[in-house]
């Protein structure tokens, strides 16, 4: 059932077992998985079915530090949540992003992959990413090389997108709409949290439609699910009976803010025999796109003591080959052939580029705070400090300088290195608008807003959901974890109901 | 879009250098003692080459070669010849390697240079270490052949 928050009744109480707060990826996760599970599920989304310029300010905030785009060009703020505006990227982490690595600090997950496996299997399939599984082999075919990637520290991965980035609002709606258990009340905005006097669980939520009165809900459970922005400002917000917020006992809530910072062309390629690079565009296998990339091994991490990342290799239209690159393309070409008759010499060169996602650490001092300005609620708007470390520097230096040996060693062609000597991060990086790790997951409470079941520590009753929960963000795009991991807590919810 | 590859081969050939001049060139250089088989400078067999004309033999592209290894040449405080060049470069255990055998050996080298990260920058690109002294041996053979085709025209067969 769809409901509009302005048609609600002034100071009246809705009531369900359990309520989601947002619409997004997790959100709507929950809400499907949840029907027919023997409770009331209330998803409470801020915007409507359509964008509106009214909502989407609500969003709007400030930041330091690394330069970040304007908040609220990062998301969106209706039904489906910013599935509406990604671009379709999904990856599992790998096994050892779920690690403790001793040299990144804060890292290691309540859970391994093998445990989320499971639920990443059935996040491909909500996903619409197909039957063959997530792995490269059955998408990339014979491996590009013989071994030599996995000599020097590196292997192919791929992006999976499905038929193209759901658009979960539009995908999902008729089926929550017909769901008799799950009503979705659209243009309410989630104002407080209110805790009841103990402190130990939330007692009811205040809603509001922008320029209308409140309301409330009350319920049995509560989920979490605005995003890693919005996430960490409501718990803040919230601190009538917790004066530091909810869940912020240990000053934990908005730290450890994560993206995925992302080097442009950074790095190019004179590709002498191009033909071979072909994998590394989209494709297509039976309706589902894919590309694939290199990434580093756990083996090259660890002997590194490097944070992850992934490379994709674009070739760059419209740019010609000078002269001396040129000259790079013939004699590269020549040396290569010699060992083996792997080139062509009718192919001409062309130029591409590494896009690559490092991973970013988890910081302490990188994090989402409440400014001092206020929205059209009342509520405080964001201030983000984005921060990047020693560590992430470094390591995204060593991913180009090994990205660049490995493209020589399987004979593609020389790799050219534009980082700075010493390296720095440019002025005006691009980010995966990804934002992790503000509610951290862990089961110590001193050192996680959450337990491993996804519950805030000291409010069994209230949930999160999202990439708030990433302890560490490793190189993948977030969406399919988002989802896997909004599956694993649906598992734990329908238990309990 | 698709480049064009500029046509240098008509630049090229003018100090391509020829099994005598790299012979000399052998000789000029003070190279004797490096060349596997005695006696090659008395009239060496063509099965048992010196390693200039062997490494110019591999040169297929050389003014492009040459021009990345003069740019590195000239990034160097002190800028290696040729002798001190082919040291570095070495040369496979075998007495008299064939042609397919020297390929195989260097190519089997900057697959280490690669693995091991012996690489060189030239202008950002990433190079393996052997290539860079091969690149920079086309350097100086064409600085030594040019200088011999100056050098009077009895020289040149």
């Amino acid at each position: 059932m769809l409901l509009d928050a302005r048609a609600i009744e002034p100071d009246s109480e809705l009531r369900a077992d359990l309520c989601i707060i947002g619409g997004g990826a997790a959100g709507m996760t929950l809400a499907r998985e949840l029907r027919r599970s023997n409770q009331t599920v209330l998803l409470l989304e801020s915007g409507g079915l359509e964008p509106d310029a009214e909502t989407h300010d609500l969003q709007r905030g400030s930041s330091s530090g690394q330069t970040y785009s304007p908040l609220e060009q990062t998301r969106s703020r209706f039904f489906g949540g910013s599935t509406n505006c990604w671009a379709g990227y999904c990856r599992p982490l790998e096994a050892i992003d779920f690690d403790r690595r001793e040299w990144v600090p804060h890292s290691g997950w309540p859970m391994s992959r093998a445990d989320l496996d499971p639920h990443y299997a059935r996040a491909s399939q909500v996903l619409g990413l197909g039957e063959h599984g997530l792995e490269p082999e059955h998408w990339l075919g014979e491996p590009i090389d013989r071994g030599e990637f996995h000599e020097i520290g590196l292997r192919e991965g791929v992006f999976h997108f499905g038929a193209g980035p759901l658009r979960m609002g539009v995908a999902f709606r008729d089926e929550l709409e017909a769901a008799a258990d799950v009503r979705i009340l659209l243009r309410a905005n989630v104002t407080h949290i209110q805790l009841s006097e103990t402190g130990d669980a939330v007692s009811r939520l205040r809603v509001r439609a922008l320029g209308r009165r409140p309301f409330s809900v009350r319920a049995t459970r509560y989920v979490l699910a605005a995003g890693g922005i919005e996430n960490p400002r409501l718990l803040l917000s919230s601190r009538d009976v917790q004066p530091a917020g909810i869940g912020n006992r240990h000053d934990l809530v908005g730290r450890f803010f994560m993206e995925h910072p992302h080097l442009l062309y950074q790095t190019d390629v004179v590709a002498h025999t191009p033909s071979r690079l072909a994998r590394y565009a989209v494709q297509d296998i039976d309706g589902q796109s894919f590309r694939g990339l290199i990434q580093p091994t756990a083996e090259w991490l660890r002997a590194n003591r490097s944070l992850s990342f992934g490379a994709q290799i674009r070739e760059l239209q419209g740019h010609g080959l000078n002269a001396f690159l040129h000259r790079v393309a013939a004699a590269s070409r020549a040396i290569d052939a010699w060992p083996a008759a792997t080139t062509s010499d009718q192919e001409a060169a062309l130029l591409y580029g590494l896009v690559v996602h490092h991973e970013q650490a988890p910081n302490a001092e990188s994090r989402v705070t409440l400014g001092d300005e206020r929205d059209a609620l009342g509520l405080r708007r964001c201030h983000l400090h984005w921060q990047l470390g020693t560590l992430d520097l470094a390591s995204a230096a060593r991913a180009h300088e090994l990205a660049a040996r490995a493209l020589g060693l399987v004979q593609l062609g020389r790799a050219r290195v534009h980082l700075e000597d010493p390296p720095s991060w440019p002025l005006e990086m691009m980010a995966g608008n990804h934002h992790i790790g503000t509610t951290r997951m862990h089961a110590d409470p001193r050192q996680g807003v959450v337990d491993a079941s996804c519950a805030v520590h000291g409010v069994p009753n209230l949930f999160i959901a999202g990439s708030s929960l990433f302890p560490t963000a490793g190189s993948a795009n977030p969406t399919l974890t988002i989802v896997a991991l909004a599956l694993r807590l649906a598992d734990r919810l329908r238990r309990l109901a | 879009m698709t480049a064009q590859r500029p046509n240098r081969q008509a630049s090229a050939s003018s100090w391509l250098v020829n099994r005598r001049t790299a012979l000399r060139l052998l000789s000029a250089a003070g190279l004797a003692p490096l060349v596997s088989g005695a006696g090659l400078l008395a009239g060496c067999r063509r099965e048992s080459p010196d390693r200039i004309d062997a490494f110019a033999t591999l040169l297929t592209e050389p003014e492009d070669m040459a021009r990345i290894g003069q740019l590195w040449l000239n990034a160097q405080a002190a800028a290696p010849g040729l002798t001190t060049l082919l040291e570095d470069l070495g040369w496979p255990n075998a007495r008299n390697p064939t042609p397919t055998m020297l390929r195989r050996w260097l190519g089997e080298r900057q697959r280490e240079d690669w693995i091991t990260g012996r690489v060189v920058a030239v202008r950002d690109f990433r190079l393996a270490r052997t290539e860079v002294l091969l690149y920079a041996v086309a350097e100086r053979l064409k600085e030594q052949g040019e200088q011999a085709e100056a050098a009077g025209p009895e020289d040149q067969h």
